[in-house]
């Protein structure tokens, strides 16, 4: 393991491109995700068949495919990104899709029972909305949006394929380089391993505390 | 359109990379569920020797990303003294990622089929293992048809990672024609296409499946 070591501070930088990339996507695709889920579940019929066929294509399509897209697609229409730029784009435009896809079932899932019962005390719409409807979704919602960042964390990894500098990226020069693929890859593992257990765990403890409630 | 047409005329091209990409589904996807089916049996087992190094096994490999993973087979098996080609070590990788998915999914099932189930099985007189694969399992399976409709999207759209070790899978043949022509972005609407029509089939039957199995519940 003495190669791992000699190298951790190397694969520590990238790690934290990888964590800088990771935390975009989530922050990004989450507030653009939840804006779409929230006006699908709430307007008419044209947003939500918009959305259910953005969601539909996004499902059924390689992250890789679309970061190729961005990659490639972006010079051509004349918006000069740097190449993680591009990989994070084309995440943000993945996982909104999953994140908003969730949020609208979520707030359908509230019964219509409650939204009533808020009308009928005499609150207005808005204060539905605020009160009632968006925080009960929402906390139906938390358990699969946590699940949706941990796989966004590990989708990182693919902007490796396009040249980003970040920790797959570099454990494959530290490979090249030292030939030690299965103390560099293992350790770089743990480190994957390290940010998302902990996030795949608190999303097991959510769900077991709203599935009790 | 004219990239349309020059894209007409690269579709062998792209049907070679489609194939290895069917290829790269057939292999992986009946290993991890065979697999998957055996691995949840040691993860649901009463001893703790068995189902601790399972489960921790399991979650490890649910939390690394895929392509790490492809790059530990293809870097390590020629160390190993194996030269073995890229789409085998793509093949490996995926398909044991995906028996740790798919071994989660089971165990789903496995722990919604009833307790009297299982005492009912060993009550005809069959063996533990016998109640397991004949009763219990094919109940579980039944109940998360969905959920491995799901996970058999994510494994398609996984094998596309081996793109990243040079196999020229559908995703690779766009890039290799995308350098051959003027074409640019939009040969990968093209293979996005091709990837859509893919996933959109195995979830359709999926779906058959679960009305299927609904009928006959």
């Amino acid at each position: 393991m003495d190669v791992a070591f000699l190298n951790i501070n190397y694969l520590l930088k990238a790690a934290l491109v990888t964590l800088e990339m990771a935390v975009a996507t989530v922050v990004l695709s989450f507030i653009v995700g939840t804006a779409l889920g929230v006006a699908a579940a709430l307007s008419g019929r044209l947003v939500r068949s918009v959305l259910t066929v953005y969601v539909y294509v996004v499902r059924g399509v390689p992250v890789l495919v679309l970061i190729f897209i961005a990659y490639f697609g972006l010079p051509r229409l004349g918006v000069d990104a740097p190449n993680y730029v591009a990989a994070t784009i084309a995440l943000v435009i993945y996982f909104a899709a999953f994140v908003a896809d969730i949020v609208r079932g979520s707030i359908l899932a509230v019964p219509k029972s409650t939204v009533e019962a808020g009308l009928a005390i005499g609150l207005r719409w808005r204060q539905v909305l605020m009160q009632i409807q968006l925080p009960l979704g929402m906390r139906l919602a938390l358990p699969p949006l946590v699940t949706t960042a941990s796989i966004a964390v590990k989708s990182t990894s693919y902007a490796s394929i396009v040249g980003v500098w970040e920790l797959t990226y570099a454990s494959r020069e530290v490979v090249e380089r030292t030939l030690a693929a299965f103390e560099i890859f293992f350790t770089v593992m743990v480190i994957y391993f390290c940010i998302c257990y902990p996030i795949s765990l608190c999303a097991t403890y959510l769900q077991r505390r709203y599935a009790a409630a | 359109m004219s990239w349309l047409n020059m894209v007409w005329g690269w579709l062998p091209e792209f049907f070679n990379g489609f194939l290895v990409t069917l290829t790269l589904v057939g292999m992986c996807l009946p290993v991890a569920v065979a697999f998957g089916m055996g691995v949840v049996l040691m993860r649901l087992s009463n001893h703790a020797l068995i189902w601790a190094p399972t489960y921790a096994v399991i979650e490890f490999l649910r939390n690394v990303p895929t392509f790490l993973l492809i790059l530990v087979v293809y870097y390590g098996a020629p160390l190993l003294g194996s030269r073995l080609d890229g789409i085998y070590c793509g093949a490996i990788a995926i398909a044991v990622q995906h028996t740790a998915y798919l071994a989660e999914v089971f165990r789903g099932g496995v722990s919604a089929v009833p307790r009297t189930q299982w005492d009912a099985g060993r009550a005809i007189g069959l063996r533990p293992a016998g109640v397991f694969f004949r009763v219990v399992l094919p109940q579980a399976v039944l109940k998360v048809v969905p959920a491995i409709g799901n996970q058999v999207v994510v494994l398609i759209k996984d094998t596309s990672l081996v793109a990243g070790i040079g196999v020229v899978d559908l995703t690779l043949s766009g890039k290799l024609v995308m350098e051959r022509t003027a074409a640019s972005y939009e040969v990968f609407i093209v293979i996005a296409a091709f990837y859509l029509v893919l996933t959109t089939l195995a979830s359709a039957g999926f779906h058959w499946l679960e009305i299927f199995s609904r009928k006959r519940n």
